[in-house]
């Protein structure tokens, strides 16, 4: 029986004689791309999608206005073919290539940007990155409903609440014409109505439904089928670039319509069979945890630069597995590398492995509401001595670069350069400095907090051996899975942890904006009012070296104050067969895939 | 004995019921939610977002609502009268059909309208507003005494019910492949080892299956991709796609469960073999095959029956281990992730998925086994 057994299966075995593999048969004539695409992508509705791996999908699948070089990055025309730019950089006029084309043949026109926008800046939809498209003027107000300083209001009996006059508007009259709008409304309404009704009673507010749009005059403006007049908030330098960012890429509304509500979410209409995109590619085929399958378009209008005839892409979430793929040529292109492996490959594949930088930046954010981290010279203690370039070489041994700074060096082309050194002497004695002034002979026990992870934890342990030897301080690990870890750094509830922060776009506005005053990522209780002035001026400047000035005293008084601590700026490891050609490395790691093809070396 | 099922199944229902409740609650009291992530969610979506997955009512409330003991309010809308109208027209989902509801809250539905509508008032915060605000919903029953798992929190595309359908087939697949591999290795080896007591058939086999038992899924599944897959290019190292993609993971698997029952049928046997029936059998003259195929196999296989039984459920149900060593789309991979990601509704799917399976295969072996041993049909 046994015996039975093993001889079907050594004959079933001996009956398969080797097949070519996907990287041999795509190069031959297949021109069929196999990728490894990290985690499962939530959706591909590019207004509820929120991931890296949901990008490198949705990317084959939409354009967007702009596209972009795929070595530079520099913005270059997508569904637009021209565009204007008015005097003081706040209106765009673009106009629209005639055969842009969406996969059921429509064509693509200006109203459906206007409609895409209008979609995801609806709160209804429960859009999580729909403040990206705040940029558009008025966009903040139709997302939140809300736009502080001011702006009159009218609570009425029998509705939402209505604009009367937008916040500008409000702020150009002055008194006397302001009492004349006032009186115009019915006088016993008046106790409602004020100036910044918003802010105080913004809670009471009605979502600003569909309808709200117009009323909002948000900066959104179809003139033709083929002109597309866009209106900002504020002079945004990297708007173009921003154009590029799949919140702005457009929906098929008659598509949207067809499955549902226009602001409901999982319709089911990015569904394979359901989808219409206007991208290079189509959607072929979605199995959950299995792959992802895009074909050529007919219709796009660039169909004859596009030489892959189909993308496979997979959700490998487990690094090893991914690899174990590569080295059996199953795949072209990795999403990343096990972290121990890099050495090997160094070694071994130094042609296949790939160390590019990238627009990303590992930190611990130190909390300034507790002691003894709220004084600033612990903090540039602490941050002073670290030998970065140990860590690096020893504990990351990618090829990361150690971070002086906040901003990765040649975001948008903006270096800071280091703001500070490491200095074991000057941290030695601002700590001696704190315990005498407080009159403690050591610092207390401090907790660095970071998500479970093999690599974070070397990190942590380094640092606080680091910390240890250098300074006498002692410092508890402790680590929390992902969630918790979150909910806790939301909460603020920690004295160090761990964190990271990839960049939206290529500017360093993306990386400077989270130190803000209260904003949404700050997390640290550090406040600084010369820093919320420069990050605010940064974005009304149209000039681009005025805006790096502010950056770099911006960068200046981080280094200074010190609500964080820069650790390293992260590279992307990824390994890719040879056959691979038309695929660049770059900070963002996009690679439009019209431009990909394989070849046999 | 259709007694007996009846009144099993019936008992499965509080059991169920019991788990769901526990589960609910458990996976409410991790710190987290579906939405936190690194880059926060602005205040106001989050609040829509709740509002939409119903988040922002009590915990009782989505308790109930869970179950479905309660009625979802769906199609909410807020009407508005233009100044100087007297009615107010509302047509949700693309102008299928319209409801019209006048200033005194009377309310007409026209066209193809699922459902019956309902209006109230809105409380207001304002003192100054005398008039009422009015709200009109439709009532809609579901939950799970209908039979509905929800929408996943993470797919925003997908219902819990859909996932589990399209990726439990593929489990199956894998549980069955796995589980004829063990049997056909396990059950020759464990009876041949039990005959041949002591000598190298028993030893050899038996040693190869401690190893088989201690060597985990994730060291068997990366050597033989390295071996079969990187080395001979037999197979490819991920996917589920043809037949031949099934080979590797089955083995994987399949290994690790025959040893354990090639151990089990030695023990059985053994045991069996020694016994009295045994002797009288051989005494009365019975053939070699016949003792051993006919009166000591069915002795011998009770302790193989009743560890198949819950290891059969845990088979078919997924292995997170080999799904993520192979990439294979089973529902292994989702009692994992859903609770990682927080998504509610996965995770009391796939628990309760995972409860009725066990139960049903409990409930198999208990009937098998009255099949195999006379003492106990005798007792039920």
């Amino acid at each position: 029986m046994r015996q039975l057994c093993c001889l079907l299966i050594l004959l079933f075995l001996g009956g398969c004689s080797r097949p070519p593999n996907n990287v041999e048969a795509g190069a031959r004539d297949q021109q069929v791309l196999h990728l490894g695409n990290g985690a499962e992508p939530q959706s591909l509705d590019p207004h509820l999608a929120t991931s890296v791996s949901a990008h490198h999908i949705m990317s084959s699948l939409v354009e967007g206005l702009m596209t972009e070089d795929p070595k530079t990055l520099e913005p270059i025309e997508g569904v637009a073919k021209a565009w204007k730019t008015s005097e003081n950089g706040l209106t765009y006029t673009f106009t629209l290539r005639e055969d842009a084309m969406w996969s059921n043949g429509d064509p693509v026109k200006a109203s459906d940007f206007v409609y895409s926008y209008r979609r995801i800046l609806n709160q209804e939809l429960g859009a999580q990155y729909g403040y990206m498209v705040q940029a558009l003027k008025n966009g903040k107000l139709y997302n939140t409903g809300r736009k502080c300083p001011g702006g009159l209001w009218l609570f009425t009996k029998d509705g939402p609440p209505k604009v009367i006059a937008h916040p500008e508007e409000w702020e150009a009259l002055d008194d006397a014409e302001r009492t004349k709008v006032m009186a115009d409304l019915k006088p016993e309404k008046e106790g409602v109505i004020a100036k910044c009704t918003l802010c105080e009673n913004h809670a009471k507010l009605k979502t600003l439904d569909w309808d709200d749009w117009d009323r909002c005059k948000v900066g959104a403006r179809a003139i033709d089928d083929r002109t597309l007049e866009l209106t900002l908030e504020n002079p945004t330098p990297y708007f173009l670039e921003l154009l590029n960012h799949y919140t702005f890429w457009p929906v098929h509304p008659p598509t949207i319509e067809k499955f549902g509500a226009r602001t409901t979410r999982g319709t089911g209409w990015a569904l394979p069979g359901n989808h219409v995109g206007n991208g290079a590619f189509t959607l072929e085929e979605w199995r959950i945890n299995a792959r992802m399958v895009v074909k050529k378009s007919k219709t796009y209008w660039d169909r004859d630069r596009v030489k892959l005839s189909e993308i496979r892409f997979y959700p490998l979430e487990s690094v090893d597995t991914e690899e174990r793929a590569f080295r059996s040529r199953f795949l072209h292109h990795t999403n990343t590398v096990p972290p121990h492996r890099i050495d090997w490959h160094k070694k071994y594949n130094p042609e296949l492995l790939h160390l590019d930088t990238y627009l990303a930046v590992y930190f611990y954010r130190f909390n300034t509401d507790r002691k003894p981290l709220d004084d600033v010279r612990v903090r540039r203690a602490l941050a002073l001595s670290i030998d970065r370039e140990a860590l690096v070489e020893h504990v990351m041994r990618a090829g990361q670069k150690p971070a002086y700074n906040f901003t990765p060096p040649g975001t948008g082309g903006f270096t800071a350069g280091p703001q500070f050194q490491s200095n074991l002497p000057e941290a030695k004695r601002l700590i001696a400095e704190y315990l005498k002034e407080t009159g403690q002979s050591t610092l207390p026990k401090i907790e660095l907090r970071y998500n479970t992870s093999e690599s974070h934890k070397k990190v942590a342990e380094a640092i606080q051996a680091m910390w240890k030897q250098e300074l006498g301080i002692d410092v508890v690990l402790d680590n929390q899975e992902w969630k918790v870890f979150l909910k806790a750094v939301e909460k603020q509830d920690f004295d160090i942890t761990r964190a990271g922060w990839t960049g939206d776009y290529n500017d360093p506005n993306t990386f400077m904006d989270m130190w803000v005053t209260d904003g949404g990522h700050n997390n640290t209780g550090w406040s600084n009012a010369r820093y919320d002035e420069l990050i605010s001026m940064a974005a009304k400047e149209g000039d681009k070296e005025k805006r790096k000035e502010y950056f770099r005293e911006a960068e200046g008084i981080l280094a200074k104050e010190m609500p964080m601590l820069p650790i390293y700026f992260y590279v992307r490891a990824s390994l890719r067969d040879k056959s691979v050609k038309g695929w660049y490395p770059n900070v963002l790691d996009h690679h439009p895939y019209k431009y990909v093809y394989l070849e046999e070396d | 004995m259709l007694r007996f099922i009846l009144t099993r199944l019936l008992q499965a229902i509080p059991v169920l019921f019991i788990i769901a409740t526990i589960t609910f609650f458990m996976v409410r009291f991790a710190p987290g939610d579906p939405f936190t992530d690194e880059k926060t969610v602005p205040a106001e979506i989050r609040k829509k977002l709740e509002e939409h997955y119903g988040l922002d009512r009590p915990l009782w409330e989505q308790y109930l609502l869970y179950f479905g003991f309660i009625a979802k309010e769906v199609d909410k809308q807020q009407i508005v009268f233009a100044d100087g109208n007297e009615t107010a027209e509302y047509s949700p989902e693309n102008n299928k059909f319209t409801v019209a509801v006048t200033r005194q809250g009377e309310l007409t539905a026209t066209g193809e309208s699922p459902g019956k509508w309902h209006v109230r008032t809105v409380p207001q915060d304002e003192k100054e507003s005398q008039n009422h605000l009015w709200e009109i919903y439709r009532r809609e029953r579901s939950g799970l005494i209908y039979g509905d798992l929800g929408p996943s929190f993470k797919y925003v595309d997908q219902s819990v019910t859909g996932l589990i359908s399209k990726s439990f087939p593929v489990s199956m697949q894998l549980g069955l492949c796995a589980l004829a591999i063990a049997l056909c290795l396990g059950l020759p080896a464990g009876i041949i080892a039990a005959l041949k007591k002591n000598s190298l058939l028993d030893y050899v086999p038996m040693s190869t299956a401690m190893i088989g038992i201690c060597l985990p899924t994730f060291v068997m599944g990366p050597l033989l991709i390295m071996f079969f897959s990187s080395g001979l290019g037999w197979f490819s190292p991920i996917g589920w796609y043809t037949w031949g993609d099934m080979v590797l993971p089955s083995l994987t698997l399949g290994l690790y469960y025959a040893a354990y029952v090639a151990r089990l049928t030695r023990g059985g046997m053994l045991e069996v073999l020694n016994q009295d029936f045994i002797k009288t059998a051989r005494a009365k003259g019975a053939s070699e095959s016949r003792v051993i195929l006919k009166h000591g196999l069915r002795g011998g296989l009770l302790p193989v029956v009743s560890f198949l039984g819950p290891a059969f459920a845990g088979l078919i149900s997924g292995s997170f281990v080999i799904e993520t060593i192979f990439s294979i789309p089973g529902l292994g991979k989702f009692f994992v992730t859903a609770a990682f990601n927080r998504d509610y509704t996965m995770v009391l799917g796939t628990v309760l998925f995972y409860a009725t399976l066990i139960i049903v295969m409990n409930l198999l072996v208990d009937i098998v086994q009255a099949w195999l041993n006379p003492r106990t049909r005798v007792e039920s």
